[in-house]
């Protein structure tokens, strides 16, 4: 395949952060005068500050490049001391301007700013970092996006504590205002792209939190969603995270909620994109869960849609793949035994397949009736609702499969106890029992 | 959402084709990105790969390599020893041929001991007999010899006769005798010289060489250390 390198596509972005909300702030001030000379006259800047200022302030893009090109090394030292030394707001602002328009440009200018570390090793992070703390809307937005795209460009380790970053992120995730926390989950998206940050991030335990919370209680935009599922989705890489995924935070079923729910396929493609992960980091943490979940039915749903998007049918046709030998290894008789020993009923694999019904149905009968026994007890104890439902289910498989049961169920009292159910408050255990009746009373005339 | 009916003008069409590009450029860099997360990550993986394949190899190598040099020093050890021993037993078994040598030459010496030559000559003379029991047996010796042969000869046969209650003839060869250069001894010779005994000093000292080789080994080089049981 000859390599046709197209210089008029650009490469992706190593960091995108920008809504229309900090454009808006951003274009404001970048048309806001400010007094230069009065600063020389001040003493505030030099003379060769400002020459190197009247270059650049309100000019037009074309002129911007003009004069960047091959000045980039002065420009970043005059806007780096500037930013140290300046202190009024606007200012700060409009200098702050001034850099997003450098980079954003042409991100390939961030080295320059790397080059500031020669000199001193805290450099260009502190500049940014110390703009935080700054009372104002934009300026510590601003500062963000920039240094975001500092530490995603880093060519070494950085020399201060991501904590202290992160922890400020968790902060603007929790605000109301969601133009902020759009930043915010913008601002991770670029973050994350680098695994060490990952594992970072995952340690920081409000973070991860506070950005679940965003998904599932504050009902964000369909692309806030987006914006959040591609942040698991990039978390996910790391087997550390897939193993405590959703152990966790329990974001499994709530993903496949949201996946039914959803119009736009990039939402159905980063969750598909997100269960792969857990499947390929961690599959002994998150098959079973998935299969109880009923993720492979959704898959098999998934898959006789038409996709333009030939990686998500890829993904899903992999889910299926593994989901379905996991259910078939899962469908064994012995770990149906433990699990209603147990008496944590859920709806695994063996109970909804037939096959293991009719394969398995004898053993119940073995050590004295032993596991109908069991169901029976937990028919008559149990005051859940999905064990009742479970177990009425259990019982009308157990007749369906082997009718000479039946009277057997009878006189342990538990046909009587299934006809009780019906009359259950929660609908869920009352259609259990009616399917289960209707299974005893089938073949009654064989 | 638009609230009037009436067709856009050209602004609008304009605001509404440049939000349609943002939105579908957008999308696109989204999906872009979400490529190049798994580009990046299959790379980290493969290049994780073949770094612990290439690790092994040469750590493989590294240990065949290792091995290899073991071996080689030990074959250099072994043909060390084998040269050191090799000469070890050269040294010896010139020592052992000068030893010998210095014997033959003092061979000489043993016949200028009138007595003791004439009775050593009396019992290699006796010997012979006995191992030819022949009754005609003739001696042969140095023409210098003669003399003493004559007794020895005489003491020997009649030793002989007394023994082995047999008689016998014993006579000097008058043809035949030993070289000059011979140092002593005799040859016995039975029945028209069909066996001979070969008992000269020369011959003598050939069979003793022979015989106490091992004591004389003991003598000049010590016991050998692989020798379980000494004699």
């Amino acid at each position: 395949m000859t390599e046709v390198i197209d210089e008029t596509v650009p490469d992706v972005p190593l960091a995108f952060v920008s809504n229309s909300y900090l454009d808006e702030l951003t274009s404001g001030i970048r048309s806001r005068p400010i007094p230069w000379d009065g600063y020389k006259t001040a003493d505030l800047i030099t003379k060769d500050e400002l020459d190197l200022l009247k270059k650049v302030d309100k000019q037009s893009p074309e002129q911007l490049r003009i004069v960047l090109q091959r000045e980039e090394e002065k420009y970043t030292e005059l806007y780096a001391n500037l930013l140290e030394k300046l202190n009024r707001v606007d200012t700060v602002q409009y200098i702050l301007v001034l850099v997003n328009d450098m980079l954003s440009d042409n991100e390939q200018r961030v080295t320059f700013f790397h080059k500031l570390s020669e000199k001193d090793v805290e450099l260009p992070y502190r500049i940014f970092l110390n703009l935080f703390k700054v009372e104002d809307e934009f300026v510590p937005l601003m500062s963000s996006k920039i240094l975001t795209l500092l530490i995603v460009s880093a060519p070494k380790a950085l020399p201060f504590d991501l904590d202290e970053f992160f922890r400020w992120i968790t902060l603007k995730l929790k605000s109301n205002n969601t133009n902020v926390y759009d930043l915010a989950v913008q601002i991770l998206a670029s973050t994350l792209r680098i695994p060490s940050y990952r594992t970072k991030l995952w340690e920081v335990s409000q973070a991860v939190d506070t950005l679940v919370n965003l998904l599932k209680v504050r009902n964000p935009t369909p692309q806030m969603q987006y914006q959040i599922i591609f942040c698991f989705w990039l978390l996910t890489f790391e087997r550390e995270v897939s193993l405590e995924f959703n152990k966790k935070y329990d974001l499994i079923p709530t993903l496949i909620n949201i996946a039914k729910a959803a119009i736009k396929e990039k939402i159905i493609r980063v969750i598909i994109g997100t269960f792969r992960n857990l499947v390929e980091k961690a599959p002994e943490a998150n098959l079973p869960a998935m299969l109880v979940a009923r993720l492979l039915n959704f898959c098999e749903n998934l898959s006789s849609r038409k996709w333009t998007d030939k990686e998500i049918v890829e993904d899903i046709d992999f889910l299926k793949e593994r989901l379905q030998e996991n259910f078939h290894s899962l469908t064994t008789f012995d770990e149906y035994a433990s699990e209603i020993t147990s008496g944590m009923l859920q709806w695994s694999p063996p109970h909804e397949s037939d096959q293991f019904w009719r394969q398995n149905v004898a053993k119940l009968n073995e050590k004295d009736h032993e596991l109908v026994r069991i169901l029976a007890r937990l028919l008559s104890q149990s005051s859940d609702n999905a064990v009742l439902s479970i177990a009425a289910h259990d019982l009308g498989q157990y007749v369906k499969y082997y009718p000479s049961g039946k009277k057997f169920l009878q006189e342990i009292g538990a046909k009587q106890r299934i006809m009780e159910l019906m009359t259950h408050e929660d609908p869920e255990v009352r259609y259990r029992a009616l399917i289960a009746v209707q299974k005893y009373m089938t073949h009654a005339w064989v | 959402m638009a609230h009037n009916t009436r067709a856009l003008n050209d602004d609008e069409v304009l605001n509404e084709m440049k939000k349609m590009v943002a939105f579908i450029n957008q999308e696109a860099i989204e999906k872009a990105r979400e490529i190049k997360v798994k580009a990046d990550e299959e790379f980290n993986i493969e290049k994780a790969k073949l770094v612990r394949q290439e690790s092994n190899n040469i750590e493989a190598t590294f240990q065949r390599k290792i091995k290899q040099a073991e071996i080689q020093k030990k074959i250099t050890q072994s043909n060390m020893i084998n040269k050191t021993r090799l000469k070890v037993l050269q040294v010896r078994q010139q020592m052992l041929e000068e030893v010998f040598n210095e014997t033959v030459s003092q061979l000489n010496k043993v016949s200028q001991d009138e007595v003791k030559y004439r009775d050593l000559l009396k019992n290699l003379i006796l010997q012979g007999l006995y191992q030819l029991m022949d009754d005609q047996v003739k001696a042969i010796v140095r023409k210098c010899d003669k003399e003493l042969a004559n007794n020895a000869i005489q003491a020997a046969a009649k030793i002989y006769k007394e023994s082995t209650k047999r008689n016998i003839n014993v006579e000097l060869d008058k043809e035949n005798n030993l070289p000059d250069d011979c140092a002593g001894g005799v040859i016995l010779t039975s029945h028209f010289g069909r066996i001979r005994i070969n008992n000269t000093l020369e011959e003598r000292l050939t069979l003793a060489q022979e015989e106490l080789l091992p004591e004389i080994r003991v003598l000049l080089f010590g016991p050998s250390p692989n020798k379980k049981h000494n004699h």
